[in-house]
């Protein structure tokens, strides 16, 4: 016979907000880096904003630890006051992270949000494995489109100039959350079936072959709801950079392959560091 | 974390088929509930059951649970105490524990959602220990005591349903750990040398519970010392020295310690009070600055820590008040260690309805 019983979960209550408003252009803003402390955190957000601010007319107008006096940085708890008032002071959008572990992925969302509340765009980064964690926490705290940059995992241990090279191909990306124009669950990966993730990465052995030769490899960065893969380049020898085939050959002969394994597959797009610079700034 | 007095929040139910373990089990699973073992089905009149114990409002918000900020109300905590299968009068000692894990040091956002396998630790302490069957003696953090294991079981249930700490999105530890199913013990306050550990540090009341969040205990053997307090606490100071825990780069971060009641005995015989204990183990748990610098890029440190020079033996925690002293258990020789996840402080507060 049916019976009653009671649903054990409860209304989540957040304090609901918006986006701050998105600048129509980046020319001439005022680029801060909040940095979390985590290992290779400001490396590679510093070379993001660097690149970004390069291409753009942006000034990196402040690098700083999140702790109070940015002497030190706490990923586990949010953004010390002090802190948080010279962002309001010197800067006109943010970059923050890294989100790639749970904490500090709940508490860089925090951050921007607090943020974002005060009319200040920020873009949190974070990894393809913490990316869902990013996702809910967002939605949790009561801003479900909190701009989000997903990066390969892991940062820490990573070195330098692969870390640059991840920055560099991220750049539109991190524009255009900036600016507003994806949507946001293109930037986080939100709509991704979780299985065709893994179908994909399970294929993508076949893929890697093809620039293994070249002392290159690929990193799966996410799977559209579109069914589009996103991959990006990794070259790991520069002097190997033009022996690797042209991108555009690359995503068809991908997509065929991959298509072998996983049919609802509708095309490849490769981040290619070959068409942005890489030189050190 | 504040709400408003007086908002409301009335539960959902939902029909099942009927209701069997299987039943159960299955209906809650398909909706991603519950922590994968049987539940007992929270029919109405098992709640009110359990309401019964409840000293305000059934349907008032009382609080949130981060990271979800999920509302609580006393129907709410009773729904997931009848889940876990709680007798109807440990519902004062469940909702004194959510009380305590929602108030702001203990950081129950970065709890829940980090990856270390932290699980808050309940002890509970008083009058509820007899009142309600708590095992504060043999195996008191083991398998087979109702009161302490439903209890347990039911904070890591709202945990889960409430707070919104699911494994792979609110929650994200790597490994999680055992004590994520249940982890709740009374203290032994008829083997304690030096009273309860509640109104030692000032809670007044009848009965009382703690939190702390933190790793699983890590055990301390010694049979050898023969009642030396000083090799008795050197071992369990040495327990506390390593590299690995996350006291080990956050100054601010708590050790519970948990004496058996014969190393409770030792070491009270050799004159010591519960603070002397405290203060010898953190003059004894140290390492040397450089290797902390060695290991960790970011030293979240009490300022004086940062002006040591690299020679210098600096403490495991910031403070001797961060070691936490109490008593549990049964006859033998052992006590516990337990750690902090770090950026969280424990919280104790008198049980009520």
């Amino acid at each position: 016979m049916t019976i009653t019983v009671y649903a054990p979960d409860s209304e989540a209550r957040p304090d609901r907000a918006s986006l701050a408003a998105s600048p129509a252009s980046l020319t001439g803003l005022r680029l801060a880096v909040l940095d979390n402390g985590k290992p290779n955190a400001v490396t590679v957000m510093v070379r993001a904003a660097e690149t970004l601010a390069a291409r753009t007319g942006a000034v990196v107008s402040l690098v700083v630890k999140k702790g109070p006096g940015g002497r030190s940085a706490n990923a586990a708890i949010p953004c010390a006051d002090d802190i948080f008032d010279r962002l309001l002071a010197e800067a006109d959008i943010v970059i923050t992270g890294a989100a790639d572990c749970g904490s500090c992925t709940a508490y860089s969302v925090f951050d921007a949000i607090a943020l974002e509340k005060h009319g200040i765009p920020t873009v949190v980064v974070t990894t393809t494995e913490f990316a869902p964690i990013a996702t809910t926490m967002s939605a949790d705290f009561g801003m479900p489109d909190v701009r989000t940059l997903v990066l390969p995992h892991p940062l820490g241990g990573t070195d330098r100039e692969t870390l640059w090279v991840w920055a560099d191909v991220a750049t539109f990306r991190l524009e255009a959350l900036f600016l507003g124009t994806p949507p946001a669950t293109d930037a986080v990966g939100a709509a991704s079936p979780p299985t065709d993730f893994g179908a994909v990465s399970a294929a993508l052995a076949g893929v890697q072959a093809l620039v293994e030769a070249d002392s290159s490899r690929f990193h799966l960065d996410r799977v559209s709801a579109d069914g589009v893969v996103h991959l990006t380049l990794l070259i790991d020898d520069a002097s190997c950079a033009e022996c690797v085939m042209p991108r555009e050959i690359l995503e068809r002969t991908a997509a065929r392959v991959l298509r072998a394994a996983v049919p609802t597959i509708s095309r490849v797009s490769i981040a290619d560091p070959r068409e942005f610079s890489t030189s050190p700034t | 974390m504040a709400i408003d007095t007086g908002e409301l929040f009335t539960a959902a139910t939902i029909d099942i088929a009927d209701e069997s373990p299987e039943a159960v089990l299955e209906a809650f699973a398909a909706r991603g509930w519950g922590d994968g073992l049987p539940l007992v089905a929270p029919t109405v009149a098992r709640v009110e059951a359990m309401l019964a114990f409840a000293e305000g409002p059934v349907d008032e918000v009382l609080t949130v649970l981060q990271p979800r900020a999920g509302v609580v109300t006393r129907r709410v905590i009773a729904i997931n105490a009848v889940l876990a299968g709680c007798p109807p009068n440990t519902f004062p000692v469940v909702l004194s524990a959510i009380r305590a894990l929602a108030r702001p040091e203990v950081n129950l956002r970065g709890v829940n959602a980090t990856t270390h396998p932290v699980a808050p630790m309940i002890i509970v302490h008083g009058r509820a220990v007899d009142e309600c069957g708590f095992n504060a003696g043999i195996g008191a953090f083991g398998p087979g005591n109702r009161a302490n294991a439903t209890v347990g079981r039911a904070v890591r249930l709202i945990m889960l349903h409430v707070a919104g700490a699911l494994p792979g999105s609110g929650d994200a530890a790597t490994h999680g750990q055992p004590a994520k199913y249940t982890f709740c013990a009374a203290e032994n306050l008829a083997e304690s040398p030096w009273g309860g550990y509640a109104s030692a540090i000032g809670i007044d009341a009848p009965s009382a519970v703690t939190v702390h969040c933190g790793e699983g205990p890590h055990n301390v053997h010694d049979a050898e010392a023969a009642g030396d307090a000083g090799l008795i606490l050197d071992k369990i100071a040495s327990s506390m020295t390593t590299l690995g825990m996350n006291n080990a780069p956050i100054s601010q971060a708590e050790f519970f310690v948990v004496l058996g009641p014969e190393h409770a005995r030792s070491i009270a015989a050799a004159g010591l009070q519960r603070a002397d204990v405290s203060s010898y183990l953190y003059e004894k748990a140290r390492m040397p600055a450089a290797l902390f610098r060695r290991h960790f890029q970011e030293l979240a440190w009490a300022t004086w820590m940062k002006t040591a020079t690299d020679e210098a033996l600096l403490p495991m925690t910031g403070h001797p008040d961060n070691v936490r002293v109490l008593v549990a258990g049964g006859p033998g020789k052992h006590s516990l260690v337990v750690p902090s996840w770090g950026m969280t402080r424990s919280a104790t507060v008198p049980v009520a309805g």
